[in-house]
């Protein structure tokens, strides 16, 4: 496949296929040791030390309303110019390239950008401000 | 040519000119400038002048050149340095900066100099009023003539030389410092393992270099008070000029150095307390005559080094503060309870005008009504690593104590074990640290308090406020006293680990957002811990 700034790191989560842009993910690592957060939401389960910076951890199923992700799951590290965080998800299947749009039914949570005919599927594009600004609103109440 | 690499340079250096205009310019016009303040003002015009010239800034050259002629005219004595030319001269400032940030971002707008240019070139002084009037004294001096635009510095043989560096310079510097401090953590716990006599002696001696090293670098960030400073006189002088009121504003140490990323969060508070000395403090000519007070009310900033803390006073001789009525005041708005109240010393009662909600009614004016309250004042303090105090008398006036670390990015901290992580507090937040006997415990309705140095505390379970399960309680309770929303209170923890030194690394985004937590750091062991920010914990 010929990965290009259109490509998208594909992952699962209760079954359903992701995707992220190539360039916003940093490392893909095993779960890793980690501390609890104080106050934390059910979504947050903790925080890491990922080579020097302190990096929160985010269920993404918790969050999209769809379960708890399975043990060991993988954690995919944004680059810290998105935000400190990984995104922990059942596994990563691999990279997609797009190939033209997917249905234009959304769920009206707000976390899903678009969806997107891919090589792998179909893929639902995180909206990942969405999902940063829903994390700060309930990390300030 | 291109002048390109030496944008940035004109950037800085014309907004140094510009600071130093600004307070010059109010100093002149309250008539405490000197001769020499009146020639550093046309000097300042003159460099720069001479640099937009040089770099091909036609407009500001030229705005600087009507201003730095008006000057002329003053030092000529064929004006006499009234408010009017403050008032244009500060005009003009304001329109230059907004041209030397268009330099900056490289934005490409024509700005409309004319208006004022006209108005600089043919100022006329108003009929004689009331207004305070500098004369300036310009038997020039034959010492005195502008330095050329690039040769302003004087140049002595013995003075030391000097470099610019960016300031992401001195960041990366102090985070390599850092992570430095962390490592030497963990070779020392590694050493405490091994028990290997070569690898302790080596660590100390690692141990003492990265001390000098810290305090080098420190020395490094530290910039002078000055500058900030420059802008206050400012924003005093319009404030007061907007609702009628005569202020004398000094401003003491300037040379003092804090590190510049205090510096830079210090101006939001500074710039509040100010606005409220001038706004509610002090009190109006007329009242003040009848009270039988000079006319003009008094302000002073007063910064000062107190071993390893930087002190910035803010005192005005205004009416002060009567602490019956704002503990009476605070009950009426539910914010303590009448018991609490009764039993407040007058500095506590001081303090709760920086309690979330707490307001005067006058203190909604717009004036000082920003949105940032007093709360957010002590706040910001306290997120610095710093404290708040406020001692005042009825009548006299009022004192805002400010007390800050040298530098925010490696602080001393309490680790202080919990039942499912530790947690760091800064040392500053930290009164007293204490093991409480159960037995000396006892109950008001809910709340659970004991008795120290003859005052009651309330106490609280730090595990139960950052929503952990309790952990292991034994007979005697370690905990530590700080202040929560102006109140003292005793926060029980599972038990001590110690005061260390750490390298604070930011939270970034999203656990930014989250309350209570004022940083992260690991420690020597690999462990993530979190920072309280003790101001925001409740």
């Amino acid at each position: 496949m010929n990965v290009t700034s259109r490509g998208f790191i594909v992952f699962a989560v209760k079954g359903e296929r992701y995707g992220l842009p190539l360039r916003v993910v940093a490392e893909v690592r095993e779960p890793s040791r980690s501390v609890p957060v104080p106050r934390a939401p059910e979504f947050l389960c903790g925080a890491m030390n990922a080579h020097g910076r302190l990096v929160a951890i985010l269920d993404l199923a918790r969050l999209l309303g769809c379960g708890k992700t399975t043990s060991p799951g993988t954690f995919l590290v944004l680059d810290h110019s998105i935000a400190n965080l990984a995104l922990w998800v059942d596994g990563v299947e691999g990279f997609a390239a797009e190939e033209g749009e997917g249905s234009a039914d959304l769920p009206d949570n707000g976390f899903i950008a678009r969806e997107v005919q891919s090589d792998r599927g179909v893929l639902k594009l995180l909206a990942l401000d969405n999902v940063l600004k829903k994390m700060e609103e309930v990390f300030k109440q | 040519m291109d002048m390109s690499p030496y944008r940035n340079l004109f950037v800085s250096e014309s907004r140094e000119h510009l600071r130093a205009f600004s307070e010059l310019i109010v100093k002149l016009e309250q008539g405490s400038g000197s001769r020499e303040d009146m020639y550093a003002l046309f000097r300042s015009a003159h460099s720069l002048k001479g640099m937009a010239a040089s770099m091909g800034y036609g407009d500001i050259a030229e705005l600087s050149h009507t201003i730095e002629d008006l000057l002329d005219r003053v030092r000529k004595e064929e004006l006499i340095f009234d408010t009017g030319i403050a008032d244009l001269l500060l005009e003009g400032a304001d329109l230059l900066e907004v041209m030397i940030a268009d330099v900056s971002t490289e934005l490409q707008t024509a700005r409309d100099t004319g208006d004022l240019a006209r108005r600089l070139a043919t100022y006329r002084p108003a009929a004689a009023g009331g207004v305070p009037e500098f004369v300036a004294d310009v038997k020039s001096p034959a010492s005195y003539s502008p330095s050329p635009a690039t040769g302003e510095r004087d140049s002595h043989d013995d003075a030391p030389q000097t470099v610019r560096v960016r300031t992401e310079v001195l960041d990366n510097l102090i985070n390599i410092t850092g992570e430095l401090i962390t490592n030497k953590h963990r070779l020392l716990t590694v050493g405490k393992e091994l028990e290997s006599a070569p690898l302790d002696e080596a660590t100390v001696e690692l141990s003492r270099l990265l001390r000098d090293l810290h305090s080098e670098i420190v020395l490094v960030r530290l910039i002078p008070f000055a500058a900030v400073a420059d802008r206050f006189p400012r924003v005093v002088r319009d404030l007061a000029k907007k609702i009628g009121k005569e202020v004398v504003f000094e401003v003491e140490g300037k040379e003092i150095e804090l590190d510049r990323g205090i510096l830079d969060e210090l101006v939001d508070p500074l710039v509040h307390i100010l606005r409220n000395a001038v706004d509610h403090a002090l009190e109006t000519p007329a009242e003040r005559e009848a009270c039988g007070k000079p006319s003009p009310g008094k302000i002073r900033l007063v910064v000062r080094r107190q071993k390893d803390q930087v002190v910035v006073v803010v005192e005005d001789d205004g009416r002060g503060m009567d602490p019956a009525r704002l503990v009476d005041l605070a009950i009426e708005k539910g914010l303590v309870g009448p018991e609490a109240g009764r039993l407040m010393a007058p500095g506590e009662a001081f303090m709760l005008t920086c309690l979330p909600g707490f307001s005067t009614a006058r203190e909604v004016t717009g004036v000082s009504g920003r949105g940032v309250g007093m709360d957010a004042v002590r706040s910001t303090i306290q997120t610095l690593g710093g404290n708040m105090a406020i001692e005042s008398e009825l009548g006299k006036g009022s004192r805002f104590i400010l007390r800050l670390p040298l530098t925010i990015a490696i602080i001393n901290v309490l680790l202080v074990r919990l039942s499912l992580i530790a947690v760091a507090i800064p040392v500053t937040n930290v009164q007293r640290t204490l093991e409480l006997k159960r037995s000396l415990i006892y109950k008001r309705g809910r709340q659970a308090l004991f008795d120290l140095d003859g005052e009651q505390l309330p106490l609280l379970s730090l595990n139960r406020i950052l929503g952990f399960p309790h952990g292991d309680a034994g007979e005697l309770l370690p905990l530590f006293v700080c202040e929560l929303k102006g109140r003292r209170v005793g926060l029980v923890v599972d038990s001590f680990i110690g005061q260390q030194e750490i390298f604070v690394k930011p939270l970034g985004r999203p656990l930014a957002s989250m309350k209570g937590l004022g940083g992260g750091a690991v420690l020597g062991n690999g462990e993530v811990v979190f920072i309280l920010d003790v101001a925001n914990l409740l």
